[in-house]
């Protein structure tokens, strides 16, 4: 029997513990017996490995790594091939000898990419020779950046992330038209450049395969046996045409060119009944790829691949080409937006599934342009520049900042560049500025009209209840949290007479807002001692690696898209779930009677009437409207199709007097999804407050008045009072947000 | 203990660095089955250990020879824990189809008693439900979880300790399982988070190896 843990405290608080043990040991052998990893992982494995980077490729050439002993050099062959092909290369090919050709490939590690700066690249600069790393494979993995300087640098403040000559002098950018999609036309010199770029060659080299050696002059690749001079195989690189130039792609039509050699072009075509995410595309037809029939290749698999530095973006699915045939037709689907470096992969695989060889092929594909408008975010407050930085080129000298906030920044159509692992946008803002930011710092403003806010807002917040009848206390509706998204906004805790927004934010603070000194009722300034930020804003972080959800960990969420739940201000887990599931988006002329859980699902509203009637304060006494603001952004990682998540939650409280009361129960609807389809478009920070006291209530003028500024705890003033210290407006208490009258 | 559960348990004896066909043949499958911990899908668990494989190989790590398998348990646990999260998110917006779901009558009690094992020790904090998972079920020994989490024998010890009861108070009844408990010193607060790490460190597992 194992011992256990506990055993030494067996008999005291500990007992039972063993049957514990007991239970967890059974579970967890059971949980391992239902799963049966597949067989082919070892090649995915590979794969991922080769595409991943050039240091990836270098790992495939490790001595006893890749290809089966008794490989001959014919998989050489196929490879050499396919790249001469790719390249309209000579390819001369020597009598085989009993070589253990493990592959062809890499040697320093290096940027893939064709042109694309990668002289700037930091891992050129630091990582070790592919001398060196023969001679000493222990110090493979040395000399590279380590996963947590790559988190520091993503998280870090913009300006520190720069590495530019900052003498250099300023030459704004300026923005190129569409031709920046122009089809890919190099020299044959550029092309044997962006060859060696691609393979981690550099131009030059000697790449030691154990019995063979790989030596690298100028257009010419020898292979040799090592310690002789007898050539093996010898690869010359011809002139290049402007052979498999993607001629363009876009995810909007679809329609993607692909010219060979010859001249004559494939024409993809969208297929109907597919969307633009997965529509399937072909291209690359009729591509000849020259295999001797005796190749004991037994399957190749062509892909695209998109990547910045190794950094893998998108990719198409695999098309397996049967190396019997002469030609192949490339069918396979890309789903991707922006320009990038791209490149055609092929690896081919020996009967025993081995890798044997992969070539690639670069390419630069360029989507339709970038409209979406983004917004600078996620800086600290404290921001020694003061908003994002613009500069002239990537890591380059500082031409302008933006400033905190700014919406209505457009992407150029031009491809991203990676420096020291921070991407770089060439932008242009709405005010004429143009230059290179960090991307990281930009977050798009999701357009989604009202009516699909109003939607999606309804599929993410659901009361779950287990009968049609009008909520009560009894009723217990539950309120699932992982379906507010953002995985631990909330714990996916039944509401059970817990659910008040006080215990709602104080779960989710506790356990995703840091440097928070304690929980409970907290406002933002409680965490963050800085005045920039917001009363009462309360970040949602996802406390995951997404970077998106990352950034939105430090967005200043003024500027995003909300929409807004009113809950109940005495707490009252029925009236917030009432609201919480209401339906539609309008309810001009409900009356606040109406507005209770008898409203479940009939179309009730998500606006003040129902705000005020949850509250329950507008019997003519006046009170606080609570509600709760849900900020929105885009959610999108790279390469899937955008989505909208939570990244910030507002309590907002409202002080109604009397005359309001009367009047807004009287009045008109008031929808806040409504409002929203301002700051979907436009971004504007006063469009939720002022909109909603403008029309129906006295509210906003009294506190216009008294200089009060904005009533809602998230101090997006609708007086003009400055917004960038809305705690300080007075007669506004920062921590409530509640108005002091 | 099956065999295969000692695979990735044992003190590797190789000092020098493991090559990744030696890494894959000594550790893959347990490393899936371990990410199942967590994932409890079998395609999501292989693309995590995969995951960790590439970035490991190609990541360009700082490791010590000696600490490769150790690096690559943290990161399969890292990574099975972010897909966890993440996958939360996307039920979000891809609802499972509840037509899916498997029959109540498939497995029985002992398939009602794993899942809700499993499910205790998937709400405990992080460093508890590793600690549960590498002592239990890859059989390490304090030494060598240790050293996967990076972290000291003694809070090895601490995890595990209260990871135990946590589990034993939500598997010693059929209650529904809620690790949420109020700290009654301030109310409002948390303390299912009682490793004082995990304490407004939200992305404290976004450690090694979670780099996008």
């Amino acid at each position: 029997m194992r011992s256990t843990w506990m055993s030494g405290n067996a008999g005291g608080e500990d007992h039972g513990l063993e049957d514990v043990e007991q239970k967890i040991r059974q579970a967890l052998q059971s949980q391992a017996d239902r799963v049966e990893p597949s067989d082919d992982a070892f090649l995915r494995i590979t794969e991922a490995v080769a595409a991943q980077s050039s240091t990836g490729w270098k790992r495939l050439l490790r001595p006893g790594f890749a290809g089966p002993s008794g490989a001959a050099w014919s998989p050489l062959a196929f490879v050499t091939a396919v790249v001469a092909v790719a390249f309209g290369l000579t390819v001369t090919l020597l009598p085989p000898d009993d070589a253990n050709l493990a592959a062809i490939g890499p040697s320093t590690p290096s940027i893939p990419g064709v042109g694309d700066g990668a002289d700037e690249s930091p891992v050129d600069e630091e990582s070790p020779s592919l001398i060196d790393d023969v001679t000493d494979p222990g110090s493979t993995l040395s000399g590279l950046r380590s996963a947590e300087d790559l988190l520091d640098s993503v998280e870090g403040d913009a300006d520190n992330n720069v590495r530019g000559d900052q003498s250099r002098s300023v030459t704004p950018s300026t923005l190129p038209d569409s031709n920046g999609y122009a089809p890919v036309r190099t020299t044959s010199g550029d092309a044997v450049t962006s060859l060696f770029d691609r393979l981690g060659l550099n131009g030059s080299g000697r790449v030691d395969l154990g019995q063979l050696e790989q030596r690298i002059e100028s257009d010419r690749i020898t292979l040799v046996r090592s310690g002789s001079e007898v050539e093996i195989a010898r690869v010359d690189l011809d002139r290049v045409e402007d052979a498999f130039a993607v001629t363009g792609i876009s995810t909007d039509t679809l329609d993607m060119k692909l010219a060979d050699g010859s001249g004559e072009a494939a024409a993809i075509e969208r297929e109907p009944g597919l969307n633009d995410n997965d529509t399937a595309n072909r291209f690359g037809q009729s591509v000849m790829v020259a295999i001797d029939a005796d190749d004991p290749v037994q399957s190749v698999v062509i892909e695209v691949v998109a990547a910045m530095n190794g950094r893998q973006l998108a990719r198409t699915e695999r098309s397996t080409i049967d190396p019997s045939t002469d030609a192949w037709s490339l069918e396979t689907s890309f789903s991707f937006t922006g320009a990038s470096r791209s490149w055609i992969l092929a690896t081919a695989y020996a009967s025993d599934g081995e890798v044997v060889g992969v070539a690639g092929r670069p390419i630069e594909v360029a989507g339709s342009p970038d409209t979406a408008d983004y917004t600078v975010v996620g800086l600290r407050p404290n921001d020694a520049d003061g908003g994002l930085v613009v500069r002239d080129a990537p890591a380059g000298a500082r031409v302008e900042v933006l400033d905190f906030g700014t919406s209505g920044i457009r992407r150029a159509s031009v491809p991203a560049e990676v420096i020291d692992d921070v991407v770089w946008w060439l932008v242009s803002a709405s005010d004429g500025t143009e230059g290179w930011v960090a991307a990281q710092y930009l977050m798009a403003v999701p357009e989604l009209s009202s009516v699909e806010l109003q939607r999606w807002a309804r599929s993410v917040l659901s009361i779950q209840s287990t009968s049609s009848a009008p909520l009560t206390a009894a009723a217990q509706p539950e309120l699932f949290g992982d379906r507010l998204t953002m995985g631990n906004i909330l714990r996916p805790i039944a509401a059970e007479n817990r659910f008040t927004p006080d215990r709602l934010l104080t779960v989710f603070a506790w356990n995703n807002v840091r440097n928070m000194p304690q929980a409970g009722s907290v406002s933002f300034t409680d965490f963050y001692d800085v005045s920039q930020w917001q009363a009462n804003e309360l970040l949602v972080g996802g406390g995951s690696d997404d970077a998106a959800i990352r950034r939105a960990n430090l967005s200043h969420f003024g500027a995003l898209p909300s929409f807004v739940v009113p809950i109940a201000d005495d707490l009252d887990p029925v009236g917030s779930a009432a609201d919480l599931s209401a339906e539609g988006s309008n309810s001009g002329g409900t009356s606040p009677g109406d507005a209770t859980g008898a409203d479940l699902g009939s179309g009730a509203s998500t606006g003040r009437s129902q705000s005020e009637g949850s509250a329950g304060r507008v019997d003519g006494s006046g009170g606080v409207v609570r509600q709760i603001r849900f900020h929105i952004a885009d959610g999108a990682l790279p390469g899937e199709p955008t989505l909208p998540i939570i990244v910030g939650i507002t309590v907002e409280e409202t002080v109604v007097d009397s005359a309001d009361s009367d009047e807004q129960s009287n009045g008109e609807a008031d929808p806040e999804l409504d409002d929203k389809s301002d700051a979907v478009t436009g971004g504007d920070d006063d469009s939720d407050t002022e909109d909603s006291d403008t029309e129906d209530s006295d509210t906003e003028d009294s506190d216009t008045e008294d200089g009060g500024g904005s009533q809602t705890g998230n101090g997006q003033s609708s007086d003009g009072s400055d917004p960038d210290d809305p705690t300080g407006s007075a007669g506004t208490d920062p921590d409530s947000g509640v108005v002091d009258p | 203990m099956a065999a295969d559960q000692r695979e990735g348990g044992g003190e590797i004896p190789l000092r020098r660095r493991l090559t990744l066909p030696e890494l894959y043949d000594q550790q893959y499958r347990t490393m899936v089955k371990l990410a199942s911990m967590y994932v409890d899908d079998t395609t999501a668990a292989e693309e995590v250990v995969q995951d960790a494989f590439v970035k490991l190989v190609s990541g360009g790590y700082r490791i010590e020879d000696a600490r490769q398998v150790a690096y690559l348990r943290q990161m399969v646990l890292n990574g099975a824990r972010s897909a966890l999260r993440k996958r939360k998110v996307r039920r979000a917006y891809n609802p499972d189809d509840p037509g899916t779901a498997p029959s109540a009558e498939v497995g029985g009690v002992a398939s009602a008693e794993r899942e809700r094992v499993m499910a205790a020790i998937r709400q405990l904090p992080k460093n508890q439900s590793n600690v549960i998972l590498l002592r239990y079920y890859l059989e390490l020994s304090e030494a060598e979880i240790a050293e996967t989490l990076g972290i000291a024998r003694g809070s090895v010890k601490s995890h595990a300790h209260r990871g135990l009861k946590k589990l034993r108070s939500v598997l010693g009844d059929d209650r529904p399982i809620d690790l949420t408990v109020q700290d009654p010193a301030q109310p409002g607060r948390l303390t299912d988070n009682d490793d004082a790490s995990d304490v407004g460190a939200p992305d404290d597992e976004v450690s090694v190896g979670e780099v996008s």
